[in-house]
């Protein structure tokens, strides 16, 4: 289908903020894209305008028009528009209506009113063509994240639709079921010629198998071309969002856009890069982990683990969703019941309350907005203060300060951005001026600019003495920020260490690591590559 | 479950017979033949652990209901025994089981609807009749699950920002509640926002539905239904002849109204029960 969007505007409701400014693009019948941005950049907005949920749904003024084929999208009859055009949110929860995983399919088919017969035909052919037909009648709340995800992509082709956008349809889940997503939405657009947008911030995944690339900001196009113009193109907006490899590439004088990683690990061979070593972290045991058994019932959750962070030790927990990290980290603040013993600085804590345990150690979860109940966020702070009988206020300004939201103290922590609310988050963690901080994939669903901050973050709390253990899917961030890293499976440590854990693994590290890790150990970023290349120099 | 279940609406019949006369009656034989009519459906279908858990809940619900009946009503003439000088008569004491085994059988109602109902079914055909309501009841029976599930994750996060959940002043505990109420609306709200979203998208609302799996409206249901119409208008007819008063007899009243009435229950069950077996559970 061939979509044609000319000088759209659209301001949310009660808005005068521009959400999109004339936006003029063209997407050829069946072609890949990639929508890049940072939040806020308008990307989900254009997504809403082709589905025509913008303005039927949203309200809002809108300016401009969108044509699917030529036709208005907001002239085409609204069967026949969800017939022709469908979308895929990021989170799974919130977009599956119905129990059983025939029904959920079956709901988008009876709402056009297709017969009987088509309806059972298209539940089981997209089953097929996701590879879950074995989870034709199961109860949808027994999946995982993965799995009801590729219900609800099963359930989008099943219209047999000419395009099909997708909002971040791998933010939620861990890289395993990123890469079975990532092939089954490959396969609808190869084989069944559909039109696929994708709306990602993590690009790298997707990279290779789109035909076109847009990057968003402030509403507006800053590019739109192929990889091999983005691969040309000298914009520092449109660099951010090349993969690692890509910019690794660029950066050694590769001209033309490599399409096979291998031409760039053949030119890398040849260049001589400076060894990185970060230095042991030293001192004293700060949190000890002594044999820890956590069960649900008759399920062993985490079995036996054993580790222990030093003072100012960054420690990333990494496996798939299901290996126990969360559990373990509940169980270091007293959320869950386990045996064996936990103790910090020499001291066990297993008698201590979660209210005790916290004025030592922080505990930060997933998502910032469960942080979210007062009208600013100076009282939101203060309300963990008044919790714990803190009576120096003093404290709340330092921490704002650190934070860089002491700007936004009167503001309602709900009118923050997605990286502020996060930082809000911690910063009601580290308002206790907690020894060891526990903390939960921090940078889930946030861009690469907040990813930064959250890093700049950790580093100066390491720097101070605060030991961090943090959960994250995110090997890059982790290669960046953490000196020690333990690899879970099944409830078990696999393997713990320094970046060496990261070195030969499969599945576990960056793209980087896997293009240099032959020749040169110890490079996992791009950032730590330029500084292998530049410290040559 | 499968299209061979009973039509929604047959159901449905089924269930207001049984509710209706439930609440209409005190009558001891009405009442325990309708328990007896739901405790055997949970035996034929393997339900054995849900007759175990809801006896919890019915040993403290007939206390309480023991306790404030005997501390509001003083009538009956058979003393049982004297608490606190109140006075518990054989009388009150069969009242106040009668009340409990009428809240268990509502309680049990569900359950079965649970049984028998195919609940994506039920808002499949629903949603081809009143969309909009249909909707709103498709949020709310979403939501319920994720908001039970949220509020866990939500008390840990609370009790490390220092909130005490177990505080021994009643007033504080309830306060502690508080901020959980606020995020979990504010989530609530969102998620329903997405959820509408999300049906939009598929085409909710856009024109008639088609039903996918369409239940028939077969001879069984014709059955079942017609059954249920008669015992419905049979009990209210002849209502007063099966009315019993336990102040004013405790005795039970056995009559030929009273048994048909039984009669009609335990046919009606037993025709679905097995029709079920044979027809839908029959793997």
């Amino acid at each position: 289908m061939q979509i044609k969007i000319q000088n759209l505007n659209y301001y949310y409701p009660n808005s005068n903020e521009k959400a999109l400014d004339n936006i003029n693009l063209e997407i050829k019948d069946g072609e890949f894209i990639l929508v890049a941005g940072y939040s806020g950049s308008g990307k989900s907005t254009l997504a809403k305008c082709i589905t025509g949920a913008i303005p039927n749904f949203y309200g809002g003024k809108i300016g401009g028009k969108v044509l699917l084929d030529d036709e208005e999208i907001l002239k085409i009859d609204e069967r026949r528009r969800a017939s022709l055009i469908t979308m895929v949110f990021q989170d799974p929860e919130r977009q599956l209506l119905m129990n059983k995983v025939y029904r959920e399919i079956a709901f988008g088919l009876e709402n056009i009113a297709l017969d009987e017969g088509t309806i059972k035909k298209r539940i089981w052919e997209s089953l097929e063509f996701c590879g879950i037909t074995d989870l034709y009648d199961r109860d949808i709340s027994t999946l995982s994240g993965g799995q009801k995800q590729k219900v609800a992509i099963a359930s989008a082709l099943s219209f047999m639709p000419r395009c099909i956008i997708l909002d971040e349809p791998t933010s939620q889940l861990d890289p395993v079921s990123a890469d079975e997503i990532l092939n089954i939405v490959k396969k609808i657009n190869r084989e069944l010629m559909i039109n696929v947008i994708v709306i990602e911030q993590r690009v790298s995944r997707w990279f290779d198998s789109i035909d076109k690339l847009i990057v968003m900001k402030d509403g507006r196009l800053e590019f739109v071309g192929t990889k091999e113009e983005a691969y040309r193109i000298n914009n520092s907006e449109v660099n951010q969002f090349l993969p690692s490899r890509i910019k690794v590439a660029k950066k050694i004088g590769i001209e033309q856009y490599p399409s096979d990683s291998r031409l760039i690990k053949s030119r890398l061979k040849d260049i001589s890069l400076k060894s990185i070593n970060k230095g042991e972290k030293k001192g004293e045991d700060r949190l000890k982990v002594d044999n820890i058994t956590v069960k649900y019932g008759s399920f062993t959750a985490v079995k036996n683990v054993g580790f222990s962070i030093k003072s100012g030790e960054i420690a990333a927990l990494i496996g798939p969703n299901g290996a126990g990290k969360s559990t373990l980290l509940k169980s270091i603040i007293g959320l869950v019941d386990y045996r064996g013993n936990i103790l910090l600085d020499g001291k066990t804590m297993n008698k201590l309350s979660v209210k005790d345990r916290a004025q030592q150690i922080g505990y930060l979860s997933q998502n910032p907005n469960d942080y979210i109940t007062k009208d600013t966020v100076y009282e939101e702070l203060l309300f963990t203060l008044k919790n714990f009988n803190i009576k120096d206020k003093g404290i709340v300004d330092d921490i704002l300060k650190k934070l860089d939201l002491y700007k936004h103290k009167d503001k309602n922590p709900r009118d923050l951005s997605g990286g502020e609310k996060q930082r809000l988050a911690l910063a009601n963690t580290l308002i206790l001026r907690p020894k060891v901080l526990l903390l939960d994939e921090p940078t889930r669903g946030i861009d690469n600019n907040n990813k930064g901050e959250i890093a700049k973050i950790l580093k100066s709390l390491a720097d101070e003495g605060v030991s961090i253990i943090l959960i994250t899917h995110d090997i890059e961030f982790a290669a960046e920020v953490c000196d020690k890293f333990i690899l879970m499976f099944n409830g078990e440590i696999a393997e713990m260490g320094d970046r060496k854990v990261l070195e030969d693994c499969i599945f576990y590290t960056t793209e980087i690591n896997k293009l240099i890790r032959e020749f040169k150990g110890g490079i996992f970023t791009y950032k730590q590559f330029i500084e292998a290349l530049e410290g040559n120099k | 479950m499968n299209r061979d279940s009973l039509h929604i609406l047959s159901i449905i019949l089924y269930a207001l017979m049984m509710v209706s006369i439930s609440f209409l009656t005190i009558n001891p034989l009405i009442l325990f033949s309708i328990l007896i009519c739901e405790l055997a459906v949970f035996l034929y279908f393997n339900k054995k652990e849900l007759i175990i858990s809801t006896i919890k809940i019915f040993l403290p619900l007939l206390v309480i209901t023991v306790f404030i009946n005997s501390l509001f009503v003083n009538a009956g003439v058979l003393v049982l025994f004297n608490v606190f000088n109140k006075y518990i008569t054989l009388e009150n004491l069969i009242y106040s089981v009668l009340f409990a085994v009428k809240l268990l059988i509502i309680i049990y109602l569900f359950y079965i609807f649970e049984i028998f109902i195919d609940s994506d079914a039920a808002l499949s055909f629903f949603s081809s009749k009143m969309p909009k309501t249909t909707l709103l009841f498709m949020v709310c029976f979403k939501l319920i699950p994720t908001m039970k599930k949220k509020l866990k994750d939500l008390r840990d996060i609370y009790q490390v920002r220092g909130v005490e959940f177990n505080s021994k002043s009643r007033f504080q505990r309830i306060k502690a509640q508080i901020p959980l109420i606020i995020v979990l609306i504010e989530e609530s709200l969102e998620a329903s926002f997405d959820i509408s979203e999300s049906a939009y998208i598929r085409g909710f609302l856009s024109g008639k539905r088609s039903v996918f799996n369409k239940s028939k409206f077969k001879h069984i249901d014709y059955l079942v239904s017609i059954i249920s119409i008669i015992s419905i208008f049979y009990f209210l007819i002849f209502k007063k002849l099966t009315d019993y008063n336990v102040y004013d007899d405790y005795r039970l009243p056995l009559n030929p109204f009273t048994f048909s009435v039984c009669v009609l229950v335990f046919v009606l069950t037993f025709v679905i029960n097995y029709y079920y077996k044979e027809n839908v559970y029959a793997d």
